[in-house]
């Protein structure tokens, strides 16, 4: 059977739940029902051959399981369950296919859990050829609860077969999956890959999912399958129990057919007298037309962001080093954690999408984009815009990106469009789309325009839909040609107007070269707004351009009653006194307490008469042993040594931008690597020592979490470094503590620290560590003894 | 869920009156930590029979005198587990871009709000088997018993389709803020100890009566 064309016209009804079925043979709970297809394959073929009886026109190889972290003879089970499910099928004589049933791996990928996303993928890939060489119809990837395990899966799925591929995600009643993502956002990720049917199972019964199907059928673009448990679990006596009768299924089911699902079964709890009486209802119905709707989504793993034309976003432009010194001495140094700071403050200033370009010269450009884009995506889950020219780093960046990237950029030229076309539309990424081409860029607007419908037209050829394109009608700045922004905003309207397509601008560049630049850009992104302009590439620290937004979103009409404006800035009376010390509370003073904000100010002041080196030895070192000996001496505790670290290092910040200023390099205290051993992920411990050892001003290199050995002992090498610290919190992690102290030993002679909630000073002692650290703060003596002569 | 600021300090190892600033930094980290919280759980019932320091559930057998000594006696034990879900472990890490006070409080709220969730587990076993008296939960990690038997624990709790609670190759628990144990439960009471009788005798959440 030809699943997609049988879909075209009909409705297709999947078999039900499996486990259930076993576990009433007598399976275990606990034990992998895939083993049975070897061990008890009459079972499994009994179970599929009731369901083919019901009416089933899919069946699901009991496979669900089969993976390479699950099971060691994975690929035998994958091939005996298609095996199993191919025989049912010929011997009922029917037209029915076989679905190569793939479910979760069991393991969260990083930066959450400990699974790369390529392992994962080779994991799906594995799996794919397994069941495809078994002769499978199709790919069914179901029960995914993590949009990024779901990317890997479909990746694997279209690059090692050709069979169709479907998916099926597990929401929450609150239409939440697991790692966060909404309905809007899964479907657009599933949808934008390339997969040919998508919807739900298991998780919920079909009265819970029936909203959801209504809210996917909006912007489904592909037939939408619902295999929806029987009911909501229940737990009774400790044994999970399904409680919706059959009659009542059916009757829920006649409204999600009614909202337009074409494929429709049942997980767990069904039987096959739920799929009897389902096809018995539903089976010869017309499927439900939907009617397309065009939307152009960014997604992250968690949230997306629509382009409309009468709301303008704010794509966040400080991720970018050009004109950045801070940024570029963080990219050399490979100091992430700047960028995250800019990451979350942009976030928290308003931005939609944040801009992350790592290009430096003289840095690996495509490592950094992937640990760049990694580490951003684990504390913000704003989309994010990949914005490199890189061809290598964008395959890369799309690759890995959690979520429906947003690509900056493609241009008219011929050999730009050949090799960004193409990825994008593997990856599915939307563009943004710069009216340039070989020729540079046209003077004229109608020139800009002409370019414009060329890239339409060759972004066609990869199936990529004018919808997926953010046209840049290029702004230039108005001190060289008094044109410049005119010529941009009529760009912009043609291109609204003749092609219906989305428009963004870096809006800065209008300025480049005139004083006060920041009037000149709020000027003209006013202006662009009134356009239609659909995003501005601006920095949203820059509060008069956002409030400017917000304003011109109520004039032109776009902002309702001017709920999300008066929601910004009601209750907002006088702008509130900044207070930054100085005055009273000397910067010693500040630390001891714990005053970020005041710790800032007066170092920012007494920085105007006083060295550097003198704040820190006169003024933060004294207040920091202070509140260390507070500690040891238990007259202090770890929330106030916390606070005050926290004010050393806003003072630390401030010392750090002078020196920037004026051309200084700070000097520190020696080298200390700090790192939570392979194994363990505990970390906010090895982050406390972490943050206590810069307040002395060492310079740390924070290895991270599950480090494994080799990469401790390299860095080590590699760095000259004199003192490793590292942290186990679990005694099985503690194993892979001593395996890092026995390798560093035979090619370093650094010293080295430990630290954790299981071990003791024996314990350190009989692993070979040189120091045992009971708390932050002996960490700190013991590096001060070790590089710098004690703390005196 | 409302936290208990009293046992938030006691992990924070804070072992003074709190002052205002404090209290009040608790309460905004509570807030958010309850805004991302999904508390998941899952529950069964064994019947242990335990042989020297073998403790055979039918569904898998562990080796742990000390589990055996905690189950000595009960004809049948609990084993669940409960999550606050990923939401706390972005939180917190996103937290601590911005400096570790903030997250470390957050850990100590999770680590209330968990034994909350775990609390609530217990009462609702009991509630199955009245007239049965719960021992103190018991996990793989504790004392002689090996961490590797979470594989089979998850396994048998279907912990990552019930719960989303899934393993790292190290066996640990991914969400962090997850928990599972054993509950021995017998026909007979037992004195539960108020204070700690952990081997780690300086802890600073350490409970001493």
């Amino acid at each position: 059977m030809d699943i997609k064309k049988r879909l075209k016209d009909s409705l297709v009804f999947f078999d039900g739940g499996m486990g259930t079925l076993l576990q009433e043979q007598g399976l275990a709970a606990g034990y992998a029902p895939e083993k049975w297809n070897q061990e008890k394959p009459e079972i499994i073929l009994a179970a599929h051959q009731a369901y083919l009886a019901a009416g089933a026109d899919i069946i699901k190889s009991n496979t669900f399981g089969a993976n390479p972290f699950k099971m060691d003879s994975f690929e035998e089970a994958i091939r005996a369950g298609i095996a199993l499910a191919k025989r049912a099928v010929l011997e009922s004589g029917k037209d029915a296919c076989v679905a190569l049933d793939v479910g979760p791996l069991g393991k969260l990928l990083k930066p959450v859990g400990d699974c790369a996303f390529d392992e994962a993928y080779e994991a799906f890939a594995k799996m794919v050829k397994a069941g495809a060489d078994a002769g499978a119809d199709l790919v069914l990837i179901e029960t995914m609860s993590d949009v990024y395990e779901a990317k890997a899966a479909i990746l694997a799925a279209k690059e090692n077969c050709s069979l169709p591929v479907f998916i099926t995600f597990t929401f929450d009643e609150e239409g939440k999956l697991l790692t966060g993502a909404d309905i809007v956002t899964a479907f657009t990720i599933a949808q934008s890959l390339g997969v040919d049917a998508v919807g739900f199972n298991c998780g919920l019964g079909p009265f819970e999912i029936k909203k959801f199907v209504a809210e996917l059928a909006q912007f489904a673009e592909v037939p939408i399958i619902v295999n929806a448990n029987a009911g909501l679990p229940a737990v009774e006596n400790g044994k999970t129990v399904y409680r919706l009768s059959k009659e009542l299924f059916v009757e829920e089911y006649q409204e999600i057919y009614a909202s337009g699902a074409r494929a429709l079964g049942g997980c767990c709890g069904t039987t096959p007298a739920f799929i009897k009486a389902l096809t018995a209802a539903l089976k010869g119905h017309k499927p439900v037309a939907l009617q397309k709707t065009v939307r152009t989504l960014v997604t992250s793993y968690a949230r997306a962001v629509e382009f409309s034309d009468t709301a303008t976003k704010i794509i966040g432009e400080r991720i970018n080093p050009t004109g950045k010194p801070l940024l570029k001495e963080a990219l050399r140094n490979q100091d992430f954690p700047y960028l995250l700071k800019e990451a979350l403050a942009q976030a928290e200033a308003g931005a939609h999408i944040l801009d992350v370009n790592v290009g430096l010269p003289g840095t690996d450009e495509c490592k950094n984009m992937e640990r760049a884009l990694t580490e951003i995506q684990s504390v913000t889950d704003l989309p994010l815009q990949i914005d490199t020219s890189d061809p290598l780093t964008m395959q890369r960046a799309l690759r890995i990106y959690n979520g429906r990237p947003l690509l900056n950029s493609v241009n008219g030229k011929q050999s730009v469009m050949d090799a960004v076309f193409p990825l994008a539309a593997k990856y599915g990424a939307v563009l943004i789309a710069l009216t340039l081409d070989d020729s540079g860029i046209p003077e004229s607007a109608a020139e800009r325009f002409k370019i414009a419908q060329k890239l339409v037209k060759e972004a066609a050829k990869y199936g990529i839909e004018k919808h997926r394109l953010i046209f840049d009608p290029l702004a230039m700045t108005v001190s060289t040609g008094k044109e410049n922004a005119l010529t941009a905003l009529e760009t912009l309207r043609l291109i609204r107007k003749e092609l219906g397509a989305h428009t963004v601008l870096g809006v800065s560049n209008i300025s480049f070269g005139l004083p006060k630049r920041e009037l000149i850009n709020t000027a003209f992104f006013t202006l662009a707004q009134a356009a239609g302009l659909s995003a501005g590439i601006i920095n949203p620290m820059d509060t008069e351009m956002v409030n400017a937004l917000f304003a011109t979103s109520v004039l032109l009409g776009n902002d309702a009653g001017g709920m999300r404006y008066i929601e910004r800035f009601a209750g907002e009376t006088a702008p509130k006194k900044q207070e930054k010390g100085g005055g009273l509370t000397t910067l010693k003073e500040a630390v001891v307490k714990g005053l970020r904000d005041e710790a800032a100010g007066a170092a920012e002041k007494l920085l105007e008469e006083v060295a550097p080196l003198e704040v820190i030895d006169r003024e933060i070192i004294p207040a920091l042993d202070e509140v260390g000996d507070g500690f040891e001496k238990k007259r202090l505790f770890l929330p106030q040594l916390l606070m005050s670290a926290e004010a050393a290092k806003a003072a630390f910040d401030q010392i750090k931008r002078h020196l920037t200023k004026t051309s200084q390099v700070q000097e520190k205290r020696g080298k200390v690597i700090v790192a939570t051993v392979w194994g363990d992920i505990h970390d906010i411990g090895k982050n406390i020592v972490k943050t206590l050892l810069e307040n002395y001003n060492f310079d740390v290199i924070d290895l991270g979490k599950d480090v494994p050995p080799e990469v401790i002992v390299e860095t080590t090498v590699r760095e000259n470094v004199k003192l490793v610290g590292l942290s186990a919190l679990m005694t099985t992690t503690v194993v892979h503590m001593e395996e890092t102290i026995k390798q560093l030993r035979r090619v370093s002679d650094c010293k080295i620290m430990v630290g954790g909630a299981v071990l003791t000073e024996e314990y350190a002692k009989a692993i070979g560590a040189d120091f045992y650290s009971k708390d932050a703060m002996g960490s700190v003596r013991y590096a001060a003894e070790i590089l710098s002569g004690g703390m005196e | 869920m409302t936290i208990d600021i009293k046992e938030v300090l006691r992990y924070l190892g804070h072992r003074a009156e709190a002052d205002d600033e404090l209290i009040a930094l608790i309460r905004r980290s509570a807030d958010e930590i309850l805004k991302v919280t999904k508390p998941k759980r899952n529950y069964c019932f064994l019947e242990p029979v335990i042989t020297d320091n073998s403790i055979d559930f039918g569904k898998m057998t562990i080796e742990s005198r000390d589990l055996a000594k905690n189950l000595a006696g009960c004809e049948e034990a609990a084993l669940f587990c409960a999550t606050l879900g990923i939401g706390p472990d972005l939180l917190i890490k996103q937290a601590a871009v911005g400096g570790m006070l903030r997250a470390a409080v957050m850990q100590a709220v999770c680590t209330d709000l968990i034994e909350q969730v775990c609390d609530e587990v217990e009462s609702e076993i009991l509630k199955e088997r009245p007239g049965f008296y719960a021992r103190p939960r018991f996990s793989a990690g504790y004392g002689d018993c090996a961490l590797e038997h979470q594989k089979d624990i998850l396994r048998i709790l279907d912990a990552q389709r019930k719960a989303g609670i899934t393993l790292t190759d190290g066996n640990l628990m991914v969400p962090t803020k997850s928990v599972t144990a054993f509950v021995g439960l017998s026909r007979q009471e037992t004195k539960r100890k108020k204070v700690c009788d952990c081997a780690l005798k300086d802890c600073a959440c350490r409970r001493e009566e």
